[in-house]
């Protein structure tokens, strides 16, 4: 088996009037949750279709499982499963029949069809209605279902273009749940495409965060967090007053110093100690009741890198 | 290949059976069919229905109605419900995903053309046969049914086939298909019609001199021939258009 899932190598595509994507480069190992961030229109579909083989690409080249996509597609999808920017269920037919024309169509046996459509669907609390027209059902149940359908031949790569977009938070974070423990339990190697940080929060192992088509940054979400806005720091005591703060911002290191009610929010590059800080607050007078580390949410750091006008990786 | 072929064939029966209406409907609406074509219309025209010349006439249209509503809607369809996207990312290859649709089509048309023309049959022979006489169409005529019938059915369902994958709606294909339909139905005649009244009064004269001392079973051989190269010609364009690239770049 490769080690590397999905390789990309320069993969570009124009379309007339924009590039979609533009020289991406990406290496994403087997087994990995890779989160592809961006905002609406920044290329991250353009890369699942060029992945996927439906698109060729103006230049560069990708590979997945080994298989080149512009070379041997048939084999790329006859590996993967995808759930792409709608459910794309027969909502005429049943779940029931759209599980099986999808297994099927990927070459599994008619037996294999039926144990694989209970074990996905029992977890889902969806088996019970196989036999309902999907077209009747909530959104939510579609996308539980549409992952399921991505699963149903057990692909080693699955790509996922927004699978909880246009979701409320509940079934958004229900179906967050059930895709994790689905991952878990398949052991796939996953790309995810998302402008939902929960979504990356909750289940990426890896992120890419794309603007205009170009990588800005790729990693791990605690790493982007700090890359992108360093750490933070929260003291609640007494005295923290102008003096401290101005002793503070002269440290080196110390790169925001916000007073908030009784406290100081601090923003810090990652190599300042927090011992250091704290000496030198009690050094100024300041009594000190309470110091927590943070960092940047992800989203924070999302934000600062897609206003930023990072350069891209 | 055939195997994915027909599941695409089964795939595009399931999904006709529950369109507008429901499966109820869809039944009411192939009872009308063969009412209409198997029953009312026989009965009306009596023992001429199997035994006039003209019947492959009629009978050859028949499909084109048939098959129109389900070709137009099996890109632009997929396309409108968002569902071809989604198809193709599956492992089927072009070929299986084009020659099942295409299939689909002609099987349905074809096959409710055939058993019409089955049912009729049975309903010449109930009302007016003598006894001990069973009353059949000529063979001529049945022979020529099977093959115009299929040839034609495949010709409008390829021609329906790449409307519909140009079509971002089903029912702009409905359009352009019923169009082409009539196109294909009146301006052969009418070409045939203007380019006989234009020649000199001599000429038509020896033409249709001509005409009447040619053989019908090679006329027919002949057209049928040309409707083949035409099929084949369509059916590799349809080929050469089904890109999945470019169904999802339009």
């Amino acid at each position: 088996m490769s080690e590397i899932a999905i390789r990309t190598q320069g993969l570009t595509r124009d379309f007339p009037s924009v590039r979609a994507v533009d020289s991406l480069d990406l290496e994403i190992p087997t087994g990995v949750v890779f989160g592809f961030l961006g905002p609406n229109g920044s290329g991250k579909t353009t890369t699942v279709r060029l992945l996927l083989g439906l698109l060729e690409p103006t230049s560069g080249r990708a590979e997945v499982l080994g298989h080149d996509v512009t070379v041997d597609p048939q084999a790329v999808r006859a590996s993967t499963g995808a759930l792409m920017e709608h459910s794309g269920l027969y909502e005429r037919l049943t779940a029931q029949e759209n599980l099986q024309f999808f297994g099927r169509a990927a070459g599994m046996s008619r037996g294999d069809v039926k144990a694989r459509i209970r074990e996905l669907l029992e977890p889902l609390d969806l088996f019970d209605r196989r036999g309902e027209q999907v077209g009747t059902w909530s959104r939510g149940m579609k996308q539980k279902l549409a992952v399921a359908r991505s699963l149903m031949h057990r692909p080693r790569v699955v790509f996922l273009d927004e699978p909880t977009a246009g979701l409320d938070p509940v079934a958004a974070a229900g179906l967050r749940d059930d895709l994790a423990r689905l991952v878990a339990e398949e052991g796939v190697t996953v790309f995810v495409n998302t402008h939902h940080l929960a979504d990356a929060e909750r289940l990426c192992h890896q992120v890419g965060v794309v603007r205009e088509g170009r990588l800005l940054a790729l990693g791990h979400p605690d790493e982007l967090r700090t890359a992108a806005g360093g750490r933070r720091l929260e003291i609640a005591g007494h005295g923290l007053g102008d003096q401290i703060r101005e002793a503070l911002l002269a440290m080196e290191g110390v790169l925001e110093v916000r007073p908030e009610n009784s406290r100081l929010l601090l923003d810090l590059s990652p190599d300042v100690r927090t011992p250091d800080i704290v000496r030198l607050v009690m050094e100024h007078g300041g009594e000190i009741e309470e110091v927590r580390r943070g960092s940047e949410t992800l989203e924070e750091a999302f934000m600062s890198l897609l206003e930023g006008g990072a350069d891209a990786v | 290949m055939l195997s994915d072929i027909w599941l695409v064939v089964v795939k595009e029966y399931r999904e006709v059976l529950l369109r507008q209406g429901g499966r109820r409907a869809n039944i009411l609406n192939m009872v009308l069919i063969f009412a209409v074509f198997g029953v009312f219309m026989p009965l009306q025209t009596g023992e001429w229905w199997v035994q006039q010349p003209w019947t492959p006439i009629f009978w050859a249209w028949l499909p084109l109605f048939l098959v129109s509503a389900l070709v137009a809607d099996s890109f632009a369809g997929e396309r409108e419900r968002h569902t071809l996207e989604t198809l193709l990312t599956t492992r089927l290859s072009d070929k299986a995903i084009l020659f099942g649709k295409i299939a689909a089509a002609v099987i349905y048309g074809y096959g409710i053309l055939l058993a019409v023309m089955v049912v009729s049959l049975f309903t010449i022979n109930i009302a007016f046969a003598a006894p001990r006489r069973l009353l059949f169409y000529r063979p001529d005529v049945t022979l020529a049914v099977i093959v115009f019938g299929f040839l034609i059915t495949f010709m409008v369902t390829v021609i329906g086939v790449m409307i519909s994958l140009k079509a971002s709606t089903v029912r702009q294909a409905g359009q352009a298909l019923s169009l082409g339909i009539l196109m294909l139905l009146f301006f052969p005649g009418l070409i045939l019609g203007y380019l006989y009244r234009v020649l000199p009064g001599d000429t038509q004269v020896r033409l249709l001199d001509f005409i009447e001392q040619l053989n019908p079973s090679i006329v027919l051989l002949t057209v049928a021939l040309i409707f083949v190269a035409v099929d084949a010609i369509f059916l590799a364009i349809a080929m050469k258009r089904f890109r999945r690239s470019r169904l999802i770049d339009e």
